[in-house]
């Protein structure tokens, strides 16, 4: 393992915020990751897109701070930075050299305590028109773009928390109001409601008076409702074909609601997703894509969600010609095989190998690290969260792994979106 | 809500970096060996050999993508399936990329299993078996991923603009992985051939990051590497031609609701002396979020997500890009921003605060961009494949502190016309054609189906 436990330290501000040290002197660098357990589950009806818009509007500048300020100060200083918006919460991060992260702290501390005193009118219709930019180019400008929004909403049910992306509908965008952003921080963005880790080169203590330098004067606020995961009970499977879009060949989308992260049947749908899609040798691949030479590619794993319920997925991109459902057909097989027969301890060994390189490779750099222990101490309370599900993935049970696929993977209870090319489409 | 806050921070300059130097070795049979040692759990492995698309002879593009496609599917040890479950048992990834200067193959894995990562990988390029079989199988999922590519309007954009910038008889202008027709003039035999000119050891480069001793690492590749003789020596050439005259493309996508635009030229490549002071300008221009393109086109106006100038290198050249996706209705008035915001740094320059600023983003960047393993191996590799010496980034690096708002603006305003640049645009065209024909005239745009 790269991380180093003991050089780990936890500390939670008088006013709330919870903080995250790592000490690791390799990189004269530090990573810097804020997560706020805000994402758009909780937003409410009519208001969809909400939280990911106002994460666009966390760099329209602060009390301190002008437009454009918080980028052009920390890309002067070389740092990389942005920002992203899930389901279940909200990031902001930046990797600065070591001398920056007094910096870094001002930024986000003027933004958590200052950010309504610069919001205006022409920020939000400024970053409303680059959403809806950004939804166009990740998703209705593209082939199969909506598939995700598309699984959602037929996996959950309409006012299910779910059931839409944190992207939004363009209407309900367009209908964003400048008090909607505004009631929005201020029930959401409190101290108590967010994770500060910071992981490199600082040294504890030092790092921990920068801290409560910077974010100690914030008031602590009214901590928001804590959201209730929604009803686990399932929709009657959904099945949406697609045959009017301008596709290039056949697709099959399958998505089930799986246990929410924090579950045992979690760690063993990543071992289930390494054997169906992800590993190398992976039984979609083999079947899929070498002996039959159906699809050209198969993509899949576990959406790890806290709210009730994650989403597990299995992907096939068609080859030339093949119509969707023999695509399923064989899907079909393949997943309901693995939820019969155990699969060999080989198998198995070579799954876990596969997750535990996936997370070397998530935690590699500074960021990748602080991400992750902003992901445990944020959405678990404990940063180590994502070590401790290596560990439960290491001694998982070859046919606990098969209960689980059986008990939650049955292709007949999957949402099913199939896509095949248009008869006049471009080829 | 009420907030005490430290006053703004000043910034220490940090300290001066420089890109590693590897320990260096060369094999008996001639393979060189870089060695970037690190703490890194997790080791990459690449190994640069000096064909990729330009030398592809006409009519075959996509040789070399199949080819290094092959490698792993059928050895004289495993078969393509058994081979992915010799990575598996080691948690480890391999890839093949092509670029223009040099075919990449990339093996990743946890340290614990690189001895038997080393003996794969060795396996790939002194045991490839290239079977027919897998050879019609490989070549359809490329052919299928080329039809895919050409379907998407971003990558159809970027194919689009390098048609337009590059002769029909420069190999640059046609995609990385050919084309439906060029892919199914392949055999067998001419893609084993191509890839066994390739694999030879005193061409190729093998790149090692990570945390091993250079003794276990030195035995490790004596085991692995000592055979490789490598066979069929033939030269290389490089298939390019003088940039083409400038034109503009139109692609049209009935229904787009955003317009794929691309603008570019070639120019200088990354060892002429001219590239460090175009690179600052084109940093200047679209390189932040705060650069010229983007404070207008994203933050001022809101017509796109995104919008980025860059300098590409190729081997002994350079492309000048600029690509952004607008909605359909800001297409007009985007060319016309990205046209008048060009026009006015040609004529006025750029200002000494942005040249020494964009210095500044551009060398302090390195540090956190290279603190991986991976990612020095990838920036080495990649230095590697447009033919640059070992120094050229340290040199590179030194060159840009010396670049002043005269040096940059001078450059820029001499390589950087909108009259030399070409278009690409793939959109609703029955929608954007008056404006593009208003800004470019009607007779300049050649328009195709999507």
């Amino acid at each position: 393992m790269i991380t180093t436990p003991a050089l780990r330290h936890q500390h939670a501000l008088a006013n709330g915020l919870r903080v995250v040290i790592e000490e690791d002197h390799d990189t004269p660098a530090v990573a810097v990751n804020l997560w706020y357990g805000v994402g758009s589950r909780h937003e409410k009806a009519g208001r969809t897109g909400l939280a990911h818009l106002f994460e666009h509007l966390m760099f329209q500048g602060s009390a301190n701070a002008a437009a454009g300020e918080h980028f052009a100060l920390l890309d002067a200083i070389g740092a990389q930075l942005n920002a992203t918006t899930s389901h279940d919460r909200t990031n902001y991060f930046e990797t600065v050299p070591t001398q920056g992260l007094d910096l870094a702290l001002w930024l986000e501390a003027d933004r958590l305590g200052g950010l309504l005193a610069a919001l205006d009118q022409t920020g939000l219709d400024n970053q409303r028109d680059v959403v809806r930019n950004e939804r166009r180019q990740r998703m209705d400008n593209q082939p199969y773009g909506t598939a995700w929004e598309r699984l959602f909403a037929a996996t959950f049910e309409p006012g299910h928390q779910y059931h839409h992306m944190p992207i939004g509908s363009m209407r309900d965008l367009a209908d964003a109001t400048l008090d909607d952003v505004r009631d929005f921080f201020r029930e959401h963005y409190v101290p108590g409601n967010a994770v500060l880790s910071l992981v490199g080169d600082v040294d504890t203590e030092e790092a921990l008076a920068k801290v409560e330098r910077y974010f100690g004067g914030i008031d602590a606020g009214a901590m928001p409702q804590v959201k209730a995961p929604q009803p686990t009970h399932r929709r009657i499977p959904q099945r949406i074909d697609v045959t009017d879009e301008d596709v290039p060949n056949s697709a099959v989308f399958l998505m089930w609601p799986v246990p929410a992260d924090g579950s045992d049947a979690c760690d063993h749908l990543d071992l289930a997703a390494q054997i169906l899609t992800e590993a190398n040798s992976s039984r979609l691949k083999q079947e899929l894509v070498r002996r039959e030479r159906a699809a050209t590619s198969v993509h899949g794993g576990l959406n790890r969600m806290v709210g009730g319920r994650s989403v597990f997925t299995v992907t096939a991109m068609g080859a030339d010609g093949v119509e969707p459902h023999r695509l399923l057909e064989l899907m079909t097989e393949t997943i309901q095989r693995l939820g019969k027969q155990t699969p060999s301890e080989q198998e198995l060994e070579s799954a876990r190998a596969n997750c535990e390189a996936g997370h070397l490779q998530a935690t590699q750099d500074l960021g990748g690290r602080a991400d992750s222990l902003s992901h445990g101490a944020c959405l678990f309370g404990d940063p180590g969260y994502d070590e401790a599900t290596l560990e439960a993935i290491r001694t998982c049970g070859a046919d606990d792994m098969r209960r689980t696929v059986s008990d939650w993977l049955d292709p007949a209870e999957a949402t099913v979106l199939t896509y095949r090319p248009r008869e006049d489409a471009a080829r | 809500m009420t907030t005490q806050l430290a006053p703004r921070p000043t910034v220490a300059p940090p300290p001066a970096y420089t890109f590693p130097t590897p320990r260096t070795r060369v094999l008996g049979n001639g393979l060189t060996v870089e060695h970037f040692p690190s703490r890194n759990r997790l080791i990459t492995l690449t190994l640069v050999t000096p064909a990729g698309t330009l030398a592809e002879p006409a009519g075959s593009e996509g040789i070399a993508t199949v080819a290094a496609s092959l490698r792993d599917e059928g050895t004289a040890h495993h078969t393509g399936e058994q081979f992915a479950a010799a990575l598996d048992r080691i948690g480890a990834s391999y890839e093949t990329r092509v670029t223009d200067g040099a075919t990449l193959a990339t093996l990743q894995v946890p340290v614990a299993g690189l001895a038997p990562a080393l003996g794969l990988l060795a396996e790939t390029v002194m045991r490839a078996t290239y079977p027919e079989d897998e050879f019609e199988r490989v070549r359809a999922i490329v052919t299928d991923r080329a039809n895919s590519a050409r379907l998407n309007p971003g990558m159809r954009a970027h194919q689009v603009l390098h048609a337009a910038c590059f002769r029909p008889e420069d190999r640059a202008g046609l995609p990385e992985s050919g084309t439906a027709t060029s892919l199914k003039g392949l055999t067998r035999d001419d893609v084993a051939a191509f890839d066994r000119a390739n694999l030879l050891p005193e061409r190729a480069t093998l790149l090692v990051g990570g945390d091993v001793t250079p003794s276990a690492l030195d035995d490790l590749l004596g085991e692995a590497f000592a055979d490789w003789r490598g066979r069929d020596r033939r030269a290389v050439t490089a298939r390019t031609a003088d940039p083409a005259s400038p034109r503009v493309i139109v692609v049209d996508r009935p229904g787009s609701v955003q317009t794929e635009i691309r603008l570019g030229l070639v120019g200088p490549g990354p060892s002429d002396p001219r590239y460090p002071a175009l690179r600052v300008a084109t940093h200047v221009l679209g390189g932040s979020m705060n650069s010229r393109l983007s404070a207008v086109l994203r933050e001022e106006k809101g017509y796109t997500y995104g919008v980025h100038g860059w300098l590409r290198g190729l081997p002994g050249r350079g492309q000048f890009m600029i690509a952004t996706p607008v909605d359909t209705p800001s297409t007009g008035p985007a060319i016309a921003d990205l046209v008048s915001i060009i026009e006015t740094m040609r004529a006025d320059g750029i200002t000494d605060a942005e040249c020494s600023g964009a210095i500044d983003e551009l060398l302090l960047g390195a540090p956190l961009e290279l603190q991986t393993a991976a990612a020095v191996v990838n920036q080495r590799a990649t230095h590697l494949a447009q033919g640059l010496p070992s120094n050229w980034f340290n040199e590179h690096r030194a060159a840009l502190k010396h670049i002043s708002a005269a040096d940059a603006s001078a450059v820029f305003a001499e390589l950087v016309a909108p009259a030399a640049l070409c278009g690409a645009f793939v959109g609703d065209a029955e929608k954007i054609m008056p404006e593009l024909e208003a800004v470019f005239g009607g007779s300049a745009i050649t328009v195709e189906p999507f």
